[in-house]
């Protein structure tokens, strides 16, 4: 009820600030936040916000997720672990909620001039804008509330689920369409810089879907990394093993969910870095090689620290597995690969010398090091950091399975599904192949002759054709495992060491077709990752356990490391917002309306440093107040002389499906 | 069957291999790589970098099972119980004082006052005003009134735009190309690979064009500022001070510059960086 009411206020409020711009003084361009600097007001507020709004629609993904996997296996460990996934989210829905009114508030009154041009073009986006939000309250207190007493039209319930998604997700669309818009505004006249285009062609401006795919995969891992840390606090503190075994599920579920948005983030954020160059070769060098370079280095640590974490996470968790030892063995040799990766992706391309360092060196790149600092070396050794953590994952998902089912004998349905999937992915293979034969170089701005570097990542798609042809061929012999690691050892031949050298020389002589070279990398990926899988399914179909999961027997320092993983993504998503927002330099809407405020200086690292972490402190703390609210009211709600809880019960230690719900 | 070397002895050894690949064998590759006279050495920031991680993924693979813990922690914890009767025990005692003793050699290495120089941090890319932004060389891909100028100032009547276009090109590329090894080949070398005959005598080396990091990573607008404003008019935090770049728009006109950077690019035989159409 409570937050129903909250709710209701903070849209009266947000209706409010949308009439703002009527109440607004356009004369006066700039005010100050209570006498100090509104620039940093409003970052922190923005900032708060985005974190929260991260939170409130990256969790719901998985929540109906997870509900439907319940639906389907009729397990009633993963509702109840779905409805405490939307416990976190009704109260943090209330405080997105009001700091989106704030920020609306701050942004009329501390900018009314920039707010007037803004309210100019998108007024009547506003309006379906608060209109969302209104569904999109009314869906979740529907979902979160009725969800026990739909509990025999679980149907009917996952639908509003969804209907919360959809409502989220096209949320989030529209705000990233305003965001962008400041980076790459369209529709405006070039000689009075007044906009004259229509809000759709504002909001479809080059950014926006590059800016939605990346925030969707970060809203995933950041939700996933949160709702991690909650489990891990309440592993924690737990008295009972049944208590312990349920949040420790409940900790592997958020990190698989967070990784699961984690693995294709890079790609969508080079994708968004290419698109915010092709827009302005001055805002890309910027954030690459100039203002924003070292801030990038600060963001490969943070990366480096989320995979690094989640893998650690995984592997101590091998432990509890009977039978895992078959493959502890192997976990040395993906350390050290991922260790060395980390190595390539944290080398910078221009170093922190000292004078006589400049000198030995001859100056201020390193001779032969300097060449990891480049984007090629990058993408290549992201690809296989994700191509390591993916196996984690699935030595993690066999590790207490015996032999399947041999694939001859499971019948024609597998080997259709087989089939099917592989022929899906020779299709999306072969068509981009073929398309890279046709390229025409003038396409790309690119003379004639450099059509011959187009032929190496085409031929390459091709190869991993004939591997997958060759993996499926010895499924079907009974040869899978061997198939499954033959398609993988291709695939980071091809992307790591042949791509990965492959994109230095395109680098020099074709640059825009080292998008198309990253384009193949993470399709190969992507295949291998879908082939792989899919046999791994095949393979141990039917498979015997060895013996039973342990949940709940995980060391303290798994717990913490989830807590260190969601410390990171907070202060990822704080740094990301920066830069992002930072690019515009002094800019309110990049290369149309001028910033003129005092603050209108990029800040350097060390004031970024300071709000940023600022901002994580304060959400965290939100965050954690959050929780304990939500633990309190759950004990309120199981007080020892009611009984059992209304939901369903405590998830059992351990499982006789539990190893099928890994996958 | 017990390891003849325990956890504790292998994580020491692999630092110390990863410390001498870091200190000795990439030095010593590099300067065979590159044709250096004398060992390039890692510079101390990436040093630590790499020696972080080398702990870190020894942490991890130590911590990740209680079963290592116990098998790493062992001989630390003999070693600090004591007991270990004859040479081991006076090894104990020796190790007791020199650890404690190395340590502070190196907290007061870290912190007494001594002439070095600072570690500088040099943005390498530095914003490009904003008078320059939009600019493009017009002898890239010379428009078709250019190329008509051309064509009756060369008194080419008959010849095709486009065959006309290319000779326009190719005669101000050999423009461009006297133009450069006049002025620019003495430090970025006759090859534009940073080997001029005045190269080693600065301290930051001129620029290897020929190297993907450097001019094909930026669109020819940006060279057209550095070539113009050259060292001076870099801002601070790109050290302005490090750069030996002359000022060319007190020598040369806009058309010379713009003919060099087309000469420059195809004397490294590299392209420049175009922003690619928006999908």
């Amino acid at each position: 009820m409570r937050y129903r009411k909250g709710a209701i206020t903070l849209l009266a409020l947000i209706g409010v600030a949308l009439a703002l711009p009527a109440m607004a003084a356009p004369e006066e361009a700039y005010r100050t936040f209570l006498g100090y600097d509104s620039r940093i007001a409003i970052w922190i507020i923005a900032e708060l916000h985005l974190m929260f709004g991260a939170f409130v629609l990256g969790v719901p993904i998985f929540a109906v997720t997870i509900e439907i996997i319940g639906w389907k296996t009729k397990d009633p460990r993963y509702d109840k672990l779905a409805y405490e996934f939307t416990q976190l989210l009704s109260g943090a829905f209330g405080f997105t909620a009001t700091l989106g009114g704030l920020l609306a508030f701050s942004l009329f009154g501390l900018y009314p001039k920039f707010m007037d041009y803004l309210s100019g073009v998108f007024h009547d986006v506003m309006y379906i804008y608060a209109l969302l939000f209104f569904v999109e309250s009314i869906t979740l207190y529907l979902y979160y509330y009725l969800w026990h007493k739909m509990a025999k039209q679980k149907g009917l319930h996952i639908l509003l689920g969804i209907l919360l998604n959809v409502c989220g997700t096209v949320i989030m669309m529209v705000a990233n369409s305003w965001a962008s818009f400041m980076m790459s505004p369209v529709g405006i006249a070039k000689d009075t810089n007044q906009f004259i285009g229509s809000a759709w062609q504002a909001m479809n401006n080059p950014l926006w879907h590059p800016l939605n795919l990346h925030r969707f995969l970060g809203n995933v891992a950041f939700g996933g990394f949160v709702c991690g840390a909650y489990a891990a606090i309440r592993y924690l503190g737990a008295k009972t093993q049944e208590e312990r075994a349920h949040y420790d599920w409940m900790g592997y579920i958020g990190n698989f969910c967070a990784v699961c948005g984690l693995i294709p983030l890079p790609f969508a954020g080079y994708y968004l870095g290419r698109e915010v160059y092709s827009n302005s070769a001055v805002m890309g060098n910027n954030m690459m090689g100039g203002a924003f370079s070292w801030t990038f280095i600060i963001q490969a640590i943070l990366i480096g620290g989320l995979f690094i974490g989640s893998n650690y996470y995984l592997w101590i968790g091998m432990h509890r597995i009977p039978g895992s030892e078959r493959y502890t063995k192997y976990i040395k040799f993906i350390d050290i690969i991922i260790i060395l990766c980390f190595a390539v992706w944290l080398t910078p391309h221009n170093l922190p010398l000292s004078a006589e360092e400049q000198i030995s060196v001859g100056g201020q790149y390193h001779p032969t090091l300097k060449y990891l600092g480049l984007m090629s070396g990058k993408n290549a050794v992201v690809n296989f950091i994700i191509l390591s953590t993916f196996l984690s994952f699935l030595l993690y998902r066999r590790a207490n399975l015996g032999e399947g089912i041999p694939f001859s004998k499971q019948g024609a349905k597998s080997r259709w599904i087989l089939l099917g999937i592989a022929a899906g992915l020779i299709l999306i293979l072969g068509s981009y192949s073929n398309y890279l034969f046709h390229l025409n170089p003038a396409a790309l701005d690119l003379p004639a002759d450099k059509a011959k570097y187009f032929k190496l990542p085409a031929i390459l798609l091709l190869v991993q054709i004939t591997a997958m042809l060759v993996a499926v061929a010895m499924t079907f012999m009974n040869r899978g495992k061997i198939g499954q690691m033959l398609y993988l050892g291709i695939t980071i031949i091809d992307i790591t060491f042949v791509l990965g050298v492959y994109g230095y020389i395109v680098m020099a002589v074709a640059n825009p077709f080292l998008r198309n070279v990253a384009v193949t990398q993470w399709m190969t990926m992507m295949s291998s990752l879908v082939l792989v899988t899919t046999l791994d399914v095949f393979l141990f179909k039917g498979a015997p356990q060895v013996g039973e999961m342990t949940w709940g027997k995980m060391p303290s320092r798994s717990q913490y490391t989830l807590i260190f993983l969601c410390v990171f993504i907070v202060m990822l998503i704080g740094l990301m917002g920066f830069i992002r927002s930072g690019l515009r330099e002094n800019w309110h809407i990049y290369g149309v309306m001028q910033d003129t405020s005092p603050g209108s200086w990029t800040p350097d690292n060390a004031l970024m440093a300071k709000v940023v972490s600022a901002c994580g402190l304060i959400f965290l703390s939100a965050v954690s107040f959050l929780f304990w609210l939500t633990s309190a009211a759950e004990k309120k709600a199981h007080k020892p002389d009611e009984g059992p809880a209304a939901h369903p019960k405590a998830a059992p230690p351990a499982h006789e499906k539990t190893a099928r719900s890994r996958s | 069957m017990k390891r003849r070397i325990s956890l504790f002895g292998y994580a020491v050894i692999t630092l110390v291999i990863v410390y001498t690949i870091v200190k000795l064998v990439i030095p010593r590759v590099s300067m065979w790589i590159v044709h250096w006279p004398y060992p390039l050495g890692v510079p101390t920031t990436l040093a630590v970098i790499y020696m972080l991680l080398a702990m870190i993924g020894l942490a991890i693979y130590i911590t990740m099972s209680e079963k290592n813990m116990e098998e790493f922690l062992t001989p630390i914890r003999n070693f600090l119980r004591g007991g270990q009767p004859g040479m081991k025990g006076q090894a104990r005692l020796i190790a007791l004082v020199l650890i404690p003793g190395l340590a502070g050699w190196i907290a007061y290495d870290r912190v007494a006052p001594k002439i070095q120089s600072p570690t500088g941090i040099r943005i390498q890319h530095p914003t490009i005003p904003g008078q320059y932004e939009k600019l493009i060389n017009p002898y890239r891909d010379p428009k078709e009134d250019t190329v008509k100028v051309f064509i009756e100032k060369e008194g080419l009547g008959a010849m095709k735009i486009e065959e006309a276009r290319a000779l326009l090109v190719q005669k101000t590329m050999a423009e461009g190309r006297g133009l450069y090894q006049r002025n620019c080949r003495p430090c970025h070398g006759s090859k534009a690979d940073g080997n001029g005959p005045m190269a080693l005598g600065f301290r930051l080396r001129p620029a290897n064009f020929r190297d993907p990091g450097t001019i094909p990573t930026v669109v020819e607008a940006y060279v057209f500022w550095r070539v113009k404003e050259g060292g001076r008019g870099l801002p601070r935090e790109s050290t302005s001070w490090d750069s030996a770049m002359p000022r060319w728009k007190d020598e040369l006109t806009d058309d010379q510059i713009w003919k060099i950077i087309l000469a420059e690019y195809n004397t490294a035989d590299v392209e420049p960086r175009k922003p690619e159409k928006l999908e």
